[in-house]
């Protein structure tokens, strides 16, 4: 919940949106490369992330030498995440490229953790990688995948789209990966087909996979990866081909999950998700089906999500002050009529 | 008298689920299915272009990040989230 709580409450506030552009470089880490530092320069100072870090998520700020100035995993109110710029910011002015101690708080600036130490290395840090060497935050796309991407919106009663765009609840976006093997069966399939036939069902996982509202957390097809039981699955594609090489796809979508069991860890962890939708929309090939030109394809229909509440780890004053509960977010509790729009484009 | 009630109540019936069936496509926009450029058009409409966490532009290389720090004499801020094997959006 980290990371969509943060973006929702704190990088979206126009003050600090101000701040972070005139006083900041901002950096957007994978806590995975945090967690197993790469090899490489680069890598070294990821070491000093993992070496002073609070927790696995988290806001922090470095100098120049990438010395942790100070962590914070949650602010005590909306004013305390500017105070907390400018206490970054002062203890960058005394101290730009040395070392020094990693200040660490659960709430800034109310519930403070003890100090890391400084260790004295100062690394002597290149201007880029070597040629040789992939930066470990560059995009992985698998070869021969087309990228796609995805637009999700909820609905009030009158079929207007919700506007509380901050907030993954009423408004995705996010990126989907057709594979080669994805294409290959498509084209095969399309290629053999004298009239309708099923979409290959790994693509059509992919499209259902990606359409979903709020966090990563939330995802019914998430499986162990976010500790999600799968309760329903059921996807049904279908396409049929016409004369210039379109596709007409069509289908069906069925998935729920919750909050797996049993697992000591898990507790106060509560949510269920559904979402069932209907879809309809288009595939061009290639001429001699060489390949995927374009999709369009869009899903309509209800969501329910709930994640929180009573007897879970979610504090219920999180509504009040999101800042203060960035790490397990607020109460959940929406059931809505949904849209989504599934684009990707050869480039 | 029975075959009578019978075919008011499977009337009834099915005027119920035809308004709720209305009721939902209105709700979730149109079901009918749409053309293609139609398609494009809603999906652009519906994208925002401005979203508010979207005017930060985040740099995803920590040598790229310190060279300007270095160069611009500013601290870095680093968002520490999880991640997809893709460039994610959702977080």
């Amino acid at each position: 919940m980290f990371a969509g709580a943060a973006r929702e409450v704190v990088f979206s506030n126009p003050e600090v949106i101000k701040r972070v552009r005139k006083d900041f470089i901002p950096v957007a880490l994978k806590a995975a490369n945090v967690q197993s530092p790469p090899a490489g320069k680069e890598g070294e100072i990821y070491k000093e992330l993992l070496r002073t870090r609070p927790a696995a998520q988290g806001i922090c700020t470095m100098n120049s030498a990438g010395k942790v100035i100070t962590w914070s995993l949650s602010f005590d109110n909306e004013a305390s995440v500017l105070q907390y710029l400018s206490h970054a910011r002062k203890r960058f002015a005394n101290a730009p490229k040395g070392d020094l101690d990693a200040e660490r708080f659960r709430r800034f600036p109310s519930v403070k953790l003890q100090d890391v130490p400084g260790n004295g290395l100062l690394l002597q840090i290149p201007n880029r990688h070597p040629k040789d060497e992939q930066c470990p935050g560059e995009l992985r796309q698998a070869k021969g995948s087309l990228k796609g991407t995805i637009v999700g919106r909820a609905f009030d009663g009158k079929g207007q789209p919700l506007q509380g765009t901050r907030s993954q609840d009423n408004y995705v976006e996010d990126v989907l990966e057709i594979t080669a093997n994805m294409k290959s069966d498509l084209l095969q399939a399309a290629r053999n087909a004298s009239g309708r036939f099923p979409l290959p069902a790994s693509l059509a996982r992919e499209f259902v996979a990606n359409a979903y509202l709020g966090m990563l957390d939330v995802n019914p097809l998430g499986g162990d990866r976010i500790r999600a039981e799968l309760l329903t699955q059921s996807i049904e594609f279908w396409a049929e081909k016409n004369e210039t090489g379109r596709l007409t796809v069509g289908g069906s979508s069925k998935v729920s999950a919750k909050n797996r069991e049993g697992i000591a860890t898990d507790a106060g962890r509560k949510w269920t998700h559904l979402v069932d939708l209907k879809w309809h929309g288009f595939i061009d090939l290639e001429p001699e089906y060489k390949g995927i030109r374009e999709i369009i394809l869009s899903g309509h229909g209800n969501e329910q999500l709930k994640w929180g509440g009573p007897g879970s780890r979610v504090s219920p004053d999180a509504a009040k002050n999101p800042v203060a509960h960035l790490p397990s977010g607020r109460w959940l509790n929406i059931s809505s009529p949904v849209r989504y729009w599934i684009t990707a484009k050869k480039s | 008298m029975y075959m009578l009630r019978t075919t008011v109540t499977i009337a009834a019936a099915l005027l119920c689920i035809n308004g709720v069936a209305k009721g939902a496509e209105h709700l979730a926009g149109s079901a009918q299915p749409h053309g293609y450029e139609e398609l494009k058009k809603e999906r652009d409409a519906m994208r925002l272009p401005n979203v508010a966490w979207r005017s930060i532009q985040w740099e995803t290389c920590l040598l790229k990040g310190l060279r300007a720090s270095r160069k611009k004499n500013k601290p870095l801020i680093l968002w520490i989230f999880i991640d997809l094997p893709i460039d994610d959006k959702r977080c």
